[in-house]
């Protein structure tokens, strides 16, 4: 019984999303989809660039002088 | 012949480098979840294109996806940086250089996506509904400081830390 209401509510619940606005998603494609996608993605995906650069930089540098103690090696 | 004294450094920067990606990418993980889709005080263009309307918000729901999926590239990227530290004899296995990393990384996102696309870009703001729009964006750019700050002291107690990964170890 509590299996047959939930599947009940998730239906009724699912109805309207699955039915809204059809033209509004193909209206929302067509407005991101365009000849600009890919400068816009590039602007919009600018800061996880920053960092990625960042971390790569990081990743790829040698180890610094400072011994694990923050003691400069001898001789 | 001389040798050279850097072979048998410890060298923490990859494990480091590694927590700082995967900590950008659950940092914006947190960002998307908790106050794109949870609290929906912003979207990723919400300062541009006002969510007032179902196409706008389908607009903006589609650049937040986009915006996911790249946080998700860079988490992959992380784990496989961080899969790349732990065979390595010369990188110490410490959990406060890793978590450290993850913590520095996490405050990195909100500092650098604050500047660049809050005050910036002005793409979108913390809280787009709230009149104190500017108190929030430097509140958020502020935690993410004190994040870098608590980082940065944890990467910097785990440099004591000098045992490399237990698959690594000789014999």
């Amino acid at each position: 019984m509590k299996r047959l209401v939930g599947l009940a509510l998730v239906g009724l619940l699912s109805v309207p999303a699955a039915g809204a606005c059809p033209h509004c998603r193909v209206q929302a494609r067509e407005a991101v989809y365009t000849q600009t996608f890919v400068p816009n993605a590039a602007l919009l995906l600018l800061p996880l660039l920053v960092i990625a650069a960042i971390g790569a930089a990081l990743y790829f540098s040698s180890p610094s002088w400072a011994g694990p103690h923050g003691n400069q090696p001898e001789g | 012949m001389e040798t050279n004294p850097r072979a048998n450094q410890p060298n923490h920067r990859p494990l480091i480098a590694a927590g700082v990606v995967i900590g950008a990418g659950l940092g914006g993980f947190i960002d998307g979840i908790a106050l794109h889709q949870i609290a929906q005080w912003h979207n990723m263009l919400s300062a541009q294109i006002p969510v007032n309307d179902l196409a706008s918000a389908k607009t903006n729901m589609l650049w937040d996806g986009l915006f996911h999926a790249a946080v998700w590239v860079m988490t992959v990227v992380g784990l496989a940086m961080l899969w790349g530290a732990g065979s390595r004899r010369d990188v110490p296995w410490s959990g406060r250089t890793f978590v450290g990393g993850l913590i520095a990384g996490w405050g990195l996102f909100n500092v650098v996506e604050g500047l660049i696309d809050h005050q910036i870009l002005g793409l979108h703001h913390v809280n787009e509904y709230s009149p104190h729009r500017l108190a929030w964006d430097l509140g958020f750019l502020a935690f993410g400081a004190l994040l870098l700050a608590g980082g940065w002291a944890l990467i910097r107690a785990g440099k004591r830390d000098t045992a490399p990964h237990a698959s690594v170890r000789p014999s």
